[in-house]
């Protein structure tokens, strides 16, 4: 498993595009991921409830990907969100 | 004198179109309530509307020289579409005995009042592609055509008091000359599109549907400053 912070610096926080882009990328590396945010944890399936997380700029949410036992799946994974995320969304502190 | 904001520059002159939608009436409800199967029949209805949407997006989506970022708000869209809780929350209502519709239509309201409620206005505003996404599924449960720009035969002006992302995705400077709307700002996915394609808009005029009720000629003109911008009627009199 892996876990990393994300600082969002992002002006429109986790909207509808980067939300979307992020759930597309942890399906097709086929691995298990979570958005876990003041205490609740979205799973990777739903980009309705991973709107309402209500995560804005300034915000600090913790990436969590679990490969299930895969680890080159985990690290590849974790590799495609962290560039998407430094590229769109924020910071990984 | 007419105000509104302006969010893409230039200047347009042609027909007006007022984009009037009706809403899913008590008559259509009605109807569909009575026409009510068997939840397995109502969750094939479900099934059936959420490829169709999904397969009109596809569409919209692949329209040559589509902007990237268009493709991806319609790609959203269509994780919307069949997200699992709302999908599965659909089925729940369905098996208690509601049609399809009902059943979608009051999950999708749910989420998109608890979209509401977050302290931040542009994830707020996200409530509009739910509404837009979802809608989709809605129209072909009910079975009311929603307006196509491909049906529009000479170039327009389009007066709306909203345009919806999937309709603001197929905007074309062959159909399109200028947009007109009640609603929307300058981070609205039309401000964003009209910008994009070099379409005079003005949005957020709060009235236009209703103020420029009779078709005629409207002339837009380039604004002075992008904040706000005065629409001419000055030949509409001449044309009525």
């Amino acid at each position: 498993m892996i876990k990393a912070t994300v600082h969002v610096t992002n002006p429109f926080g986790l909207h509808s595009r980067i939300s979307s882009n992020i759930l597309k990328i942890s399906k097709s590396a086929q691995c298990h991921m979570e958005i876990v945010y003041e205490n609740r944890a979205y799973q990777n399936d739903s980009i309705l409830l991973l709107l309402q997380s209500g995560i804005v700029k300034g915000s600090c949410f913790d990436v969590v990907v679990d490969g299930k036992g895969d680890l080159e799946i985990e690290k590849d994974c974790y590799k495609m969100l962290k560039n998407y995320i430094e590229s769109f969304l924020g910071d990984i502190i | 004198m007419i105000k509104g904001l302006g969010v893409s520059a230039g200047i347009s002159m042609g027909k007006t179109h007022i984009l009037n939608e009706p809403p899913i009436d008590k008559e259509m409800r009605a109807n569909l309530k009575h026409h009510k199967g068997s939840p397995v029949e109502e969750k094939a209805n479900l099934d059936l509307a959420i490829e169709k949407a999904k397969t009109e997006l596809e569409s919209i989506i692949s329209m040559p020289e589509q902007l990237n970022e268009i493709k991806e708000i319609l790609q959203a869209h269509q994780m919307m579409i069949d997200d699992p809780e709302l999908y599965q929350g659909a089925i729940d209502e369905i098996n208690k005995g509601k049609t399809a519709f009902e059943a979608y239509e009051s999950k999708a309201t749910q989420f998109c009042e608890l979209l509401d409620s977050i302290d931040d206005d542009y994830l707020r505003q996200r409530v509009h592609d739910i509404k837009d996404a979802t809608g989709r599924v809605l129209s072909n449960l009910s079975g009311r055509s929603s307006f196509k720009l491909e049906s529009i035969v000479e170039p327009i002006i389009l007066i709306a008091d909203d345009i919806p992302p999937s309709m603001a995705a197929q905007l074309s400077t062959e159909k399109i000359l200028g947009i007109i709307t009640n609603q929307g700002g300058e981070t609205s996915h039309t401000a964003i599109l009209a910008n994009a394609l070099g379409i005079p808009a003005i949005l957020g005029v709060h009235d236009a549907t209703s103020l420029l009720k009779i078709s005629g000629l409207l002339w837009m003109d380039k604004p002075e400053s992008l904040k706000s911008i005065l629409i001419k009627r000055r030949w509409m009199t001449t044309w009525l």
